[in-house]
């Protein structure tokens, strides 16, 4: 242990800057990988100085990355330092399909890595790699053993747990026993730990044990692994290189020689047994938002103030916190939200390795501004994980921030939220429309529906067209028929006159009996299609007597003698008498059998 | 004739509505329990009113703002369907009636259909359009009257008169067949949640498919408490309790 402290010391002397070459490599821990599993990118610096540069990641555009440590080796042989320094990176695909990783340089690297080909599959398709080819190794056991050139020195490898789900903490323990007394510098070589992000477990830790009735002082280191697929992973062997001094004074013929010997230290290296570990997959039923993080999480959210104006900023701090690899724990999801405007987030991370489990709490900060006043609530962030020792998913939720949010001042917007892209409005809710305040007044509408509402009354117009139709039959029939329409009309023509002679006074005797005798020609006359002038009565009865339907004998006597009275009325004044109105009615009466005589 | 029916119509309509809308007060207190968030009580308040005045739009459409905002989607689409059939060029009501139906999964416009004709197509009423329809009935019949009656001359004045009447009448007739086609006077509204449609009229009948509140229906025929409708949106048919349904 004295040997590693010894070259810590050195290499802090010689951590000034070089100007010699660094190179930088990239490796993917496999080249396919499935939606919700991760790989690894282990970016390895290495140059002849002790302090080499960071990476200058690209962006990656279809892998979220987290940066999952660092791990560092030195040596210092002759004065001079060599270093190597592998930067791991934990990618979770974001989409399907095949990608490139753009190419990786750093401060002082001439050429960069050529880029690195990944493909995506979708979740639940089988990109697991192989389990590593080669000796199986031997389970992770905690008794020690002993490797290397004897049992002066060895060193053991165990792990805390034969089986591992992915992404859940394993620890490594590697001891180095040391019997003998070491001369000048050792250097140690960690394990290779393909398929696994790691996290030094500080300090080193030192003392005495007997084993086998022997003596050992040992150093002790614990690493942390986070295994990022599932099967059969290998840890490589852990090495030493130290020099001893050679004891063996067999051969030693005096003092110089064994004081010779014992100057002249002897290389030995010492290697630890490779382990296995069998890594089981996650089940299935992933819940949304998932991205492998394996542990016991809780949550909770602050915010720096909770009274605020629209348009001011409110520091949202949402932080996650229990055992886990909690770099890999991700940004929660901004909730879509009208009334709340969500800015970038930043995260930090504190890691706390007490008991030797990684743990800590990552905080994520946004700014958010909110749009509107009023009570408005920022929904919880949700963080998902995966809970080894229940063997479930679980969820990790803040409780929901409400803010009371207070109309803003003119302006208070924009001093605080970015101006919007284009001027315009923004929609906020969503939400029906109010109620009536004065219910509309459609008076020509209401008398429409009224007038649908009409009924039986819609039958009149179909009434009068009808009747009108009719009367226009009847009318066009009495235009094609002149002589039957005339003899239709004769009663009610002869009835005229007749009431216009009962109607005349005593002194128009004369004027009714002209009337009442141009009645009975008329009708006369009508009836036979015959001019009324010249009418006699002997004409009129032969015409009658030859219709097809004759008057009887009686009505046609009746006929002679009112047509006699008649002419004695008309020429005879005197001898008639001043009762004209009774002589029409009478008139009238025969004319009226007459006609329905002629129409049986 | 015509002129004087529409205009005792006109009159008596205004007269109606006044009447119907008489309730100032009561109108008050239901705002002012809708204002206060008492969406319950405003909508039994709003349900008075409005069964006092059937043939206002705008109680109609305060009832389903206030059934709408107490959680009961389906009734509330019911009223403003209602209100739509009395007032359909009212934005307000267009507006709301749209966004109950989108929280139903159904559209207002038929898919496809250009929103602006659309809105032609039912900017009259069913009730405006039938009378319309019966007004050029009356014009055409009566001109067509006097043209049997008239002479020559007057019987030319006439003829372009009874042509656009009995266009006019063409037209609104079938506009208010068409009307009728696309909002069948028999449709209703779902108004349990989760409705569940089975294959016949009873609960020994298996269940053919759910349809969500405030869904929009037509009702094919009734056999005691069920009645057989059809999801207007959907096309699918099936027997669902009549206490599930809200008729219009």
């Amino acid at each position: 242990m004295r040997g590693l402290l010894l070259l810590l010391a050195a290499l802090a002397a010689a951590s000034a800057p070089a100007a010699a070459a660094v190179t930088v490599s990239a490796e993917l821990s496999r080249d396919k990988v499935s939606l919700g599993e991760q790989l690894t990118l282990s970016v390895t610096l290495a140059g002849d100085q002790a302090s080499l540069p960071s990476p200058r990641m690209p962006a990656i555009d279809a892998f979220s990355v987290y940066d999952a440590g660092r791990s560092q080796s030195l040596s210092f042989v002759n004065g001079r330092v060599t270093s190597n320094v592998v930067f791991t990176y934990a990618l979770t695909p974001r989409s399907v399909g095949k990608f490139k990783i753009p190419p990786i340089t750093a401060d002082g690297v001439e050429t960069p890595t050529p880029p690195l080909d990944v493909e995506v599959l979708p979740a639940g398709a089988s990109a697991a790699a192989p389990p590593p080819p080669g000796a199986p190794g031997r389970p992770g056991a905690p008794a020690p053993s002993r490797a290397g050139r004897s049992s002066d020195l060895f060193i053991s490898a165990s792990l805390d747990k034969p089986r591992a789900y992915v992404n859940q903490q394993v620890t490594l323990t590697i001891r180095f026993y040391n019997g003998v007394q070491l001369i000048g510098d050792l250097r140690y070589d960690a394990p290779a730990l393909t398929g696994f992000l790691t996290e030094e477990l500080p300090p080193v830790r030192t003392g005495m044990t007997v084993i086998d009735g022997r003596r050992y002082q040992y150093s002790e280191i614990k690493i942390a692994l986070f295994p990022i697929q599932a099967g059969r992973l290998k840890i490589g062997s852990a090495a030493i290189h130290c020099q001893v001094a050679r004891m063996d004074g067999s051969n030693l013929q005096d003092f110089f020689d064994r004081f010779m010997a014992m100057s002249a230290p002897e290389p030995v290296t010492v290697n630890s047994d490779p382990l296995t570990l069998q890594v089981d997959p996650l089940p299935p039923g992933k819940p949304d938002g998932f991205t492998g993080v394996v542990g016991r999480l809780t949550a909770r959210v602050s915010a720096d103030r909770t009274e605020v104006k629209a348009g001011e900023a409110v520091t949202l701090s949402a932080t996650v916190s229990g055992t886990g690899n909690l770099k890999s724990v991700p940004e929660p999801q901004k909730p879509d939200l009208p009334a709340l405007r969500f800015f970038e987030t930043a995260a930090s991370a504190v890691m706390d390795k007490t008991g030797d489990r990684v743990g800590g709490s990552k905080t994520f900060r946004t700014v958010v501004v909110p749009r509107v006043s009023g009570r408005v609530r920022v929904p919880p962030f949700t963080f998902s994980y995966f809970d080894p020792e229940t063997k479930a998913y679980a969820r990790a939720q803040t409780a929901p921030v409400d803010l009371n949010v207070a109309p803003g001042a003119p302006g208070a917007a924009s001093a605080s939220a970015p101006p919007p892209s284009a001027p315009g409005l923004t929609a906020i809710g969503d939400d029906i429309r109010y109620l009536k305040i004065s219910p509309a007044s459609a008076p020509l509408s209401a008398a429409l529906a009224a007038f649908a509402d009409a009924g039986p009354w819609h039958a009149l117009p179909i009434a009068g067209f009808l009747a009108a139709a009719a009367l226009a039959w009847r009318r066009r029939a009495a235009a094609s028929d002149p002589r039957g329409r005339r003899a239709r009309e004769a009663l009610a023509r002869a009835q005229a006159r007749l009431h216009e002679a009962a109607a005349l006074p005593a002194a128009g005797a004369a004027r009714a009996a002209a009337l009442i005798d141009d009645a009975l020609a008329g009708f006369v006359a009508d009836k036979l299609g015959v001019p009324a002038a010249g009418l006699t009565l002997k004409t009129a009865l032969d015409g009658l007597k030859a219709l097809p339907k004759p008057p009887s004998a009686a009505t046609l006597a009746r006929l002679h003698a009112a047509w006699e009275e008649a002419d004695l009325r008309r020429f005879a004044p005197d001898a008639a008498g001043d009762d004209a109105p009774r002589f029409s009615n009478e008139t009238s009466s025969l004319l009226k059998a007459l006609d329905e005589e002629m129409r049986r | 004739m015509i002129a004087a029916l529409l205009l005792a119509a006109a009159l008596a309509a205004p007269a109606r509505a006044a009447a119907a809308s008489a309730p100032a007060a009561p109108a008050a207190d239901a705002r002012a329990l809708y204002d206060a968030g008492r969406y319950d009580d405003a909508a039994a308040a709003f349900e008075t009113l409005a069964a006092a005045a059937p043939r206002d739009a705008a109680r109609q459409y305060d009832l389903g703002n206030a059934l709408f905002k107490a959680g009961r989607l389906g009734r509330a689409t019911a009223a403003y369907e209602r209100a739509f059939a009395l007032d359909p060029r009212d934005s307000d009501i267009r507006f709301n009636l749209a966004f109950a139906l989108r929280r139903a999964g159904e559209d207002f416009a038929p898919p496809g259909a250009p929103p602006a004709l659309f809105w032609a197509f039912t900017a009259l009423s069913e009730r405006e359009l039938a009378g319309l329809h019966w007004l050029a009935a009356w014009a055409a019949l009566l001109l067509a009257a006097a043209g049997l009656l008239a002479g020559a001359r007057r019987r030319e004045t006439l003829a372009p008169w009874l042509a656009g009447a009995a266009a006019a009448w063409l037209v609104f007739g079938l506009w208010w067949a068409a009307l009728r086609s696309v909002l069948p006077p028999d449709r209703g509204v779902i108004v349990a949640a989760h409705a569940e449609l089975r294959h016949g009229p009873g609960q020994n009948f298996g269940v053919a498919f759910t349809a969500p509140e405030g869904r929009r229906v037509r009702v094919l025929g009734a056999s005691g408490a069920w009645l057989e409708v059809g999801v207007l949106k959907e096309g699918a048919r099936g027997w669902i309790e009549a206490a599930s349904v809200e008729r219009l």
